[in-house]
């Protein structure tokens, strides 16, 4: 077997192997080893200046071992045959059971390829990208006399991993990642906002054909100086029109943690035991799509060398599956979906989303914003958070305005938005034409892990929704 | 500790000979475990042993840093060349450069941070520690249905801080904890989650199972039958966890990044009078054994105690020498240091200065209000000061507590929030590195049902 990548750390099939019927000694029904080198880098243009460039190469092995629903698991930065052994033994005390180092065939797994790169950016003139900062500088002090302070930041990471498994995985793949960020403080007699915008994805260079450091420069800026003018929000329940794109963390947060099979195995989610049961209005149709090409959330592999898959959750209101690992694969008795994912190596997989969004619906935007006599449209969030087990969520409205007799008005202060899951997605009462796939920009916590997702939605009509405003 | 700092010492010197002007090098080194059961079986052990190295280096006065995971001789060498590298990319950043070589700490106090015992608690008293805490919260409250798992984690750390002012110091410190999630099911269908935790830097700091366990029990069961109530305006109490989290959004505004960003509404106001007459928010981070105590700071600066408000006005920025340089101010020995990067600002042991009234009394003297027991989202703006999250808790009639409420909203502006505390408590846990007592505002929006 050959392994172009990690041979140049010494890393062969062999040695996999050997690591492997290590770690499976004490016997156990499973083990897997996780190799990852990751090469990142920040660069910071602030006030005017190129500030900062940080870079960080992170290099190390996890290694798993199951038995039953147990797990051992430990993490090495020493790639050593020593090293690596060592962890493995460390990982299989979870198996008390006694066991015989056993032989191993290990078989190639092609990883899909979705993320087919123009320019990568490691690759490119470190000259050509700070000149992308400084153009979105440009136009975001340009945008207005009111903008005084811009921040951007580009952070490109490549990430290199290796799966091998006891059932005989042997799979590679390698990861880029682009984040392009500006931020803009605009003020005006001593008032203050924060305009941000930005985006990237599994993308070289060729991102910035279509997305300008221009447009994003000038949109951040926009954005802040729009809400200077921001009123006092409305509280309590009224619609609420979700613009495209962004919107999805309503997705993310309302129902796509809540599936992730995890929490259903434990029976900790309030969607526990629900697979068949209506949970959405019938205009809903929610996917987690791992296979959207270049999206920040897409993997050609999960982390535990599963093909990823576009995974039906939600059919037309009605409740179809959960999103799975390894483990959850197994208590559930069914086939991998592909959303085993981890941080690094140094954390154990869990279910995760890749991208999580809803189908197309019939309507024009146009015609979702006239049906509303008095409500909000928000268009920009700062992020989301739900519990899991009552299915209460939240998410934070950094850019939101008034509709008025069918018409979006003035712009609204930061207002925070909480619906309950089941309930709220009963409530979708339009579901634009107009899908939209954010730009890539979001990351998901779980458990202390952050992995990057994607989002994505048309825009959406909600009957009623608890809108946190402060003028009552 | 000694082979660390030879190390650190080292890599100073090789960097300098490599063509740097100036540098700094953080180690860190660790061990870290973690069990986990569900049920009263295992479901993961889990232990690493992680370790990075972090580099900054100048070349008059531009710079650029590296991290890894790597710190072996022969990778340094090649990344020290690779930082330099960088280096050339950036301008001239006269700010940046590292803290005064006056400032740089001559002792490290020991601040008892670092318990042995923490490291020698073998893996089935872990386990038993979880265990126990899992069944103690089962069998508290029958209307605890499903457990979502009790863990146990700990970890211990090694720091060296070195640069080419002459530093190279360093501290061990450890932590441990364990907790426990449980779920009741509600009536309706819904399931309410209860969890808690206890913090330590002492193995023997811990609380026991049985209260983790009845703690985490009480939590779940006080949401059952939990809703919206009607969109209004009225008193709320805040308890200490969510006062605690207040504080730190306040602390939030007044560091020196957010002041210099001008994306804090402080920004203009060091010296003025900005919340009520009742608030000292201070930090101590020499507080022996204190969750966030730090011998020197993120720079190698030494620490002292600080009062960044009193009695309602703002003194001081917290400040690292960064953001004391653009601001024309002196550093205030807040500098945080993350793995990679440069210094942040960071509080060590905050706390809201405690009042004379207990909770009990607070809620009775309330005839009606809300009982804020916690928040959920991120909805606060720093430039503007507005806060609306998530909140859950219960009413408050007739100085009792009353239904439980869950799916509302708080929205107030932080300012006007910290300006209309009427009521302070006494219960403040100094065990929390943001530590606040319970209090009381005069009014603030929820928003739910209407």
């Amino acid at each position: 077997m050959h392994l172009p990548y990690f041979e140049h750390f010494g890393i062969d099939a062999d040695l996999g192997r050997k690591v492997l019927s290590r770690a499976l000694s004490r016997g156990g029904d499973h083990a897997d080893l996780y190799f990852e080198h990751r090469v990142s880098a920040v660069m910071v243009l602030d006030d005017g200046r190129i500030q900062e460039i940080d870079r960080a190469i992170n290099l190390g092995c996890g290694v798993r071992v199951l038995a039953g629903e147990a797990t051992g698991y430990a993490y090495t930065e020493d790639l050593s045959s020593e090293g690596l052994l060592r962890a493995a033994e460390t990982a299989s005390a979870i198996a008390m059971g006694g066991g015989l180092e056993r032989g191993i065939e290990l078989h190639g797994v092609s990883a899909l390829s979705l993320y087919p790169i123009g320019q990568p950016t490691f690759e490119a003139d470190a000259l050509s990208k700070l000149d992308l900062l400084r153009r979105a500088d440009a136009a975001a002090r340009s945008y207005h006399e009111r903008v005084k302070r811009v921040t951007v930041s580009l952070a490109e990471s490549s990430k290199q991993i290796l799966i091998v498994t006891s059932d005989g995985k042997f799979v590679s793949d390698d990861q880029p990642m682009l984040r392009f960020n500006v931020s803009v403080v605009a003020e005006r007699e001593g008032r203050r906002q924060t305009g941000v915008e930005g985006g990237g994805g599994r993308v070289g260079l060729e991102y910035f054909a279509t997305h300008t450091p221009e447009h994003l420069g000038a949109e951040a800026a926009r954005i802040a100086v729009t809400m200077l003018d921001a009123k006092e929000a409305p509280a309590g329940s009224m619609p609420v029109v979700l613009g495209h794109g962004d919107s999805g963390i309503l997705l993310h947060e309302a129902i796509g943690h809540g599936l992730e099979a995890d929490f259903n195995r434990k029976k900790t989610s309030n969607y526990s035991d629900r697979v068949g049961d209506r949970v959405a209005s019938p205009l809903c149709t929610i996917v987690d799509d791992g296979l959207l090409p270049s999206s920040r959330g897409s993997i050609n592999v999960d982390d535990e060398g599963n093909t990823p898959t576009r995974n039906v959750l939600i059919e037309d209101g009605i409740l179809r599956g959960y999103m799975h690992d390894h483990l959850s694969t197994k208590a559930f008795h069914l086939r991998a979906t592909g959303n085993g994912r981890r941080q690094d190596y140094k954390h154990v997989p869990l279910p995760r989303m890749t991208n999580t969004v809803m189908m197309a619906g019939q309507h024009t935007p146009e015609e979702i914003i006239a049906s509303v006599k008095n409500g909000i449209f928000a268009r920009s969030f700062s992020g989301g958070q739900v519990n899991i087990s009552n299915g209460d969520f939240v998410f934070s409205v950094t850019e939101g305005y008034l509709i008025e007799d069918g018409k979006i008005t003035a712009p609204v202060r930061d207002v925070n938005l909480i619906g309950n899951g089941p309930d709220c997605l009963t409530r979708v009462s339009m579901v634009g034409s107009d899908f939209m796939l954010s730009d890539g920009r979001w990351t998901c916590g779980k458990d202390g892990q952050s992995v990057p997702v994607g989002v994505g939605i048309p825009t959406v009509k909600i009957d009623a929704m608890t809108v946190g405003g402060s003028k009552v | 500790m000694n082979d660390m700092k030879n190390l650190a010492s080292d890599v100073v010197e090789r960097a300098k000979r490599a063509g740097a002007d100036a540098v700094e090098v953080y180690l860190r080194r660790g061990v870290e475990t973690e069990v986990s059961v569900r049920n009263g079986a295992i479901e993961t052990l889990q232990q690493g042993q992680p370790k990075s190295v972090g580099i900054r280096l100048w070349v008059g006065e531009r710079s650029a840093s590296t991290y890894a995971t790597d710190d072996r001789p022969a990778a340094l060498d090649g990344l020290i060349r690779g930082t330099l590298d960088l280096v050339k990319l950036t301008d001239p950043v006269p700010e940046l450069a590292l803290a005064d070589v006056a400032r740089m700490t001559t002792s490290v106090p020991d601040l008892e941070l670092f318990d042995r015992a923490v490291a020698e608690v073998p893996a089935d008293r872990k386990i038993a520690l979880a265990r126990e805490a899992e069944e103690a919260g089962r069998a508290a409250d029958s209307r605890i249905t499903v457990s979502g798992g009790a863990s146990y984690s700990d970890l211990a750390l090694e720091h060296v801080l070195a640069n080419s002012h002459g530093l190279c110091v360093g501290y061990r410190e450890s932590f441990a904890s364990f907790g426990v999630a449980l779920i009741a099911d509600d009536e309706g269908g819904k399931k309410r989650n209860g969890s808690w935790s206890t913090y330590g830097r002492f193995a023997s700091s811990l609380e026991s199972p049985q209260f983790v366990g009845e703690t985490a029990a009480k939590r779940a069961v006080r949401q059952l039958g939990a809703g919206p109530v009607p969109t209004q305006k009225l008193p709320v109490v805040f308890d200490s966890l969510a006062a605690g989290s207040l504080t730190g959004l306040l602390f939030s505004v007044l560091t020196g990044g957010a002041v210099e960003r001008r994306s804090s509404f402080l920004a203009d106001l060091l010296g003025e009078v900005v919340v009520g007459e009742n608030i000292f928010l201070e930090d101590n981070p020499l507080l022996l054994r204190g969750p966030g105590s730090k011998p020197y700071d993120g720079e190698g600066a030494a620490t002292a105690p600080t009062t960044f408000i009193e009695g309602g006005r703002l003194t001081t920025f917290a400040l690292n020498s960064y953001s004391a340089r653009k601001l024309g101010m002196k550093p205030t020995g807040h500098a945080s240091r993350p793995s990679s990067g440069s210094p942040g600002e960071t509080a060590f042991n905050l706390s809201l200065r405690p009042g004379t009234v207990s909770q009990e009394e607070m809620i009775a003297a309330t005839p009606h209000g809300f009982f804020c027991e916690g928040m959920m989202g991120f909805g606060f703006n720093a430039s503007t000061g507005d806060f609306s999250r998530g909140a859950f808790g219960r009413m408050i009639e007739q100085g009792k507590l009353g239904a439980p409420v869950s799916e509302v909203t708080i929205s107030i502006n932080i300012r006007e929030l910290f300006s209309t505390i009427d009521l302070l408590g006494s219960d403040i846990d100094r065990r929390r590195s943001v530590a606040a007592p319970s209090f009381r505002i005069r009014e603030a929006t929820l928003a739910g049902r209407g």
